[in-house]
């Protein structure tokens, strides 16, 4: 499907890598993603664009294999030798956390309100790295701080933080465990001008050392963030490729949508701009 | 400091609810059609001419008008002296005192039993919903709702007392009389407390946090546990009501049981028109209602982190 | 009437309500179904087992246990729906009334059944049989004392979603009384779910009167009714421990079928709601 890509870093194997991926309705059979297929490969990260409703979320969810009971899905994601679609729920379950990783839409509801922002990190090592306490809390705090945040939010409970907060931290959370691919999803929807700023050079720093896939239907964040891009329309991808070459030359109306949209809202910023220069 | 700041906020509403209880309670033998010196005359085989009623009356009292005879009453009530049982003469607070006890410990068996019965049989369709031991759990539930308690009483009592001899017949001797009581008692409760567990549940599964648990790959045992005291947190004062609810539901099981405790005391009463001791269990009662209801919230409001912050602001 | 299909959908609900239509057709044809006179007493033939004579064998007294049976599901039945008529009633009316005048009538009725409310039912219940001493009528009203508030309540916020439509307005406006508002566009409207909780609570209706007269405190003894027949049956439980078996039963598939109808109907009632509402928001 990339051609490009797969030039570009051809002798690598994928990291992560989805086979005409599609998502029905068990009940009745309705699609809502149909024949998606995308390849990550390390040191690589994808944008995956579309306006809401068109699958983006599902398709993350298919990814670590997540999907809500009343839903079904085919095809195949391989990662790590297995496929999460269909592999096993205890094989699956050890690829996620550690080899992929899933940043949350909502951070404000993803943490349990009956315990500490620490609680969740010791568990977690515990269980995902085998981590005793000492370490575990010596780790938490040091990716806290690559998030910007300080040590003492560990003992906070989750009602005491702002979202902004709550996403560094779930950034963190998520980032501790170590996986090889990162699934974010809208990682910056929610969040103030300053925090999106912050977040975006924070997931810019990840690409190189890790596959980062990151959702979202703010082009702005994908241009920053993405080499390749694939966009989605009403749970098929309609156009994909690197990503200078697809914003430069559109060729589904749906993407040429999505751009005029996104240069409609900045216009007036650029106006003011131009206007006080 | 917490605590205190809890209980501040609580206390004043409840004066208001615990005033209405005692005007109701002494209301109830106001408003009854029998005059209660004649009961208490009858009771003793005294034959009720005027002169008699009318010395009675003073003795007791019931000569005053209405508020002073409430206020009379509600003084010695705070003194705890709830007056003299009309049969047999003891001080209704001592056979209140004497009867408390199996009651509590009645209600506290069958709370437990009703709670661990209730969470089995609300787990299958919580995990496996449509299968068989969930539908099975269903219908259990279903004819555990329409069991009328005295007949399974009857049963229980006619099999495993009777017929195969394991339990006690009635009464209270040893901790092997509690059981059939106790089942009895908790049985007919269990399928509300099923369906609000698996609702509560199923709830708190849909959460984006237990999504956020698993996308990180923690084991279904972990994940389950937090579903579950997460549940537990959202119907902590159902839970937690259900003590006293049981307490004020034990009348039917204890009389088939002979179990001594406050409902066969007050039915005993009832019959023998023992106003006394009929308002005392009413009083009792209801303050213990409203009593457990406060120490219900402040204990959920103490587990919960988010009430917690607030009490304290 | 997609209520009557969602219910005929269901086979289960379709045998309940058979049941119970079978179970109200024998107790109105009791005189001349019953084989023998429920009082009749035989003491030659006391606790008989069952015979081509008498079906279910006879009592402590000689009484047949069918026709006493039969006999009971008049009482029982007859009893336990007055008593949810008369609540039913008690309830609606002045909650249906606040509910439609709002403001400060609406807001002292809430406050009266929370209070109420607070305190369980069988406390009440309890209460006020043991001030107005034993009896069917005492029995009965103890449980409309108890139970009025829940519906009240209920009711009351059903009749404030309706008085706050246009329909309700407009009458207003052309200078409708308050009597014709609810006879014209509140009553019809509460109709189905009155019919539910009805359905809903008979059951629990059935289990509570006839505990109460289990223990001697509502249907007095030579009377047929199943509770009264059990606290008989449990005076001779170690004589003839078979004589609790067909009352109880009896309660037991009543209330079940009860049960199930009640459960059916709330969920089609619920459901076929819940189609209206997507109608008006597709």
């Amino acid at each position: 499907m990339m051609d490009d890509t797969s030039q570009k870093t051809a002798g690598a194997a994928p990291l992560l890598e989805a086979r005409r991926v599609g998502v029905r309705v068990r009940a009745t059979g309705e699609p809502l993603v149909a024949d998606v297929s995308l390849t990550l490969y390390r040191g690589r990260s994808l944008g995956i664009v579309g306006d809401s409703g068109s699958g983006k979320t599902l398709l993350c969810r298919s990814l670590l294999g997540l999907l809500p009971s009343s839903l079904t899905a085919e095809g195949q994601v391989l990662f790590d030798g297995a496929d999460m679609l269909h592999a096993e729920a205890a094989e699956a379950r050890h690829r996620r956390g550690t080899g992929l990783g899933l940043l949350l839409q909502q951070a404000m509801t993803a943490f349990d309100p009956l315990r500490t922002i620490e609680a969740h990190f010791l568990e977690s090592l515990r269980e995902k790295c085998g981590l005793a306490a000492a370490g575990a809390r010596r780790k938490a705090e040091a990716y806290l701080n690559r998030t910007g945040l300080a040590a003492d939010v560990l003992h906070a409970w989750p009602h005491q933080l702002s979202g902004g907060m709550l996403q560094r931290c779930m950034i963190a959370l998520t980032l501790s465990l170590e996986p090889s691919v990162i699934v974010a999803d809208e990682p910056t929807t929610a969040q103030d001008a300053c925090h999106q700023f912050r977040i975006v050079r924070l997931l810019a720093g990840l690409r190189q050392e890790r596959a980062l896939l990151i959702v979202s239907h703010d082009l702005a964040v994908v241009q920053a963030l993405a080499d390749d891009l694939l966009i989605l329309h009403e749970g098929r991808c309609v156009e994909s490729g690197p990503t200078a070459a697809v914003l430069a030359a559109p060729q589904h109306a749906c993407t040429r949508r999505l751009l005029e949209a996104r240069q409609a809202l900045s216009r007036p910023f650029l106006q003011l701009r131009g206007g006080r220069a | 400091m917490k605590l205190r700041t809890t209980l501040l906020h609580r206390l004043p509403g409840i004066v208001p609810l615990l005033f209405l209880t005692s005007v109701l309670s002494f209301g109830l033998v106001q408003l009854s059609p029998s005059d209660p010196a004649e009961v208490a005359l009858r009771l003793n085989d005294i034959t009720p001419t005027p002169e008699v009623i009318a010395e009675t009356r003073a003795r007791l009292g019931l000569d005053q008008p209405l508020p002073i005879r409430y206020f009379r009453w509600l003084d010695a009530v705070l003194h705890g002296d709830l007056g003299t049982s009309y049969v047999n003469g003891k001080s209704v607070a001592a056979e209140l005192r004497q009867a408390l006890p199996p009651t509590v410990m009645l209600a506290a068996t069958a709370t437990v039993i009703m709670l661990a019965g209730g969470l089995l049989t609300a787990l299958p369709g919580v995990f496996r919903p449509g299968s068989r031991t969930d539908r099975l759990a269903r219908l259990f539930l279903f004819f555990a709702s329409a069991m009328p308690s005295f007949w399974l009483g009857l049963l229980l009592l006619q099999f495993l007392a009777v017929t195969l001899d394991l339990f006690p017949i009635g009464g209270m001797n040893g901790p092997a009389s509690l059981a059939l009581p106790a089942l009895t008692l908790a049985l007919p409760h269990m399928p509300a407390y099923a369906r609000l567990l698996r609702a509560a549940m199923l709830r708190t599964a849909r959460e984006n946090f237990v999504l956020h648990d698993r996308a990180r790959g923690l084991s279904p045992r972990t994940v389950m546990k937090h579903i579950f005291r997460n549940s537990l947190q959202s119907c902590l004062t159902a839970l937690g009501m259900s003590l006293p609810r049981l307490m004020a539901g034990a009348f039917v099981v204890e009389n088939i049981f002979a179990w001594p405790g406050l409902g066969r005391l007050c039915v005993t009463a009832i019959f023998n028109r023992d106003f006394p001791v009929i308002q005392a269990y009413v009083l009792l009662m209801a303050g213990m209602f409203i009593v457990c209801n406060l120490c219900v919230d402040i204990c959920a409001a103490l587990l919960d982190p988010r009430q917690r912050e607030e009490a304290a602001q | 009437m997609s209520l009557r299909q969602a219910l005929l959908r269901d086979g289960l609900a379709v045998c309940s309500l058979l049941f119970l239509l079978l179970v109200l057709l024998a107790a109105l044809l009791a005189p001349w179904l019953a084989p023998q006179d429920p009082l009749a007493p035989d003491v030659q033939n006391k606790f008989a087992v069952w015979s081509a004579e008498h079906w279910l064998g006879t009592d402590h007294l000689g009484r047949d246990v069918f026709s006493r049976l039969l006999y009971g599901a008049r009482c029982t039945l007859g009893f336990a729906l007055l008593t949810t008529v008369f609540t039913l009633l008690a309830g609606i009316l002045p909650g249906l009334l606040a509910g439609v005048l709002c403001g400060r009538t609406e807001t002292l009725l809430l406050r009266l059944c929370d209070i109420l409310l607070s305190f369980p039912a069988e406390v009440l219940i309890l209460a006020v049989t043991g001030m107005l001493g034993a009896g069917p009528e005492k029995a009965a009203l103890a449980c409309l004392l108890a139970k009025w508030p829940w519906y009240a309540r209920m009711m009351c916020g059903i009749a404030r979603q309706y008085a706050d439509t246009n329909a309700v307005r407009f009458a207003r406006v052309m200078g409708h009384g308050l009597p014709h508002i609810l006879r014209r566009h509140i009553l019809p409207r509460v109709a189905g779910e009155t019919i539910v909780l009805a359905t809903l609570h008979t059951g629990s209706f059935i289990l509570t009167l006839s505990a109460l007269s289990f223990l001697g405190l509502g249907v007095q003894p030579p009377a047929p009714e199943w509770g009264a027949m059990l606290g008989e049956a449990r005076n001779a439980l170690l004589r003839a421990p078979w004589l609790m078996l067909p009352p109880g039963a009896a309660i037991l598939l009543v209330v079940a079928a009860c049960n199930y109808l009640g459960d059916c109907l709330h969920d089609a009632l619920e459901g076929r709601c819940g189609d209206e509402g997507k109608a008006v928001f597709s």
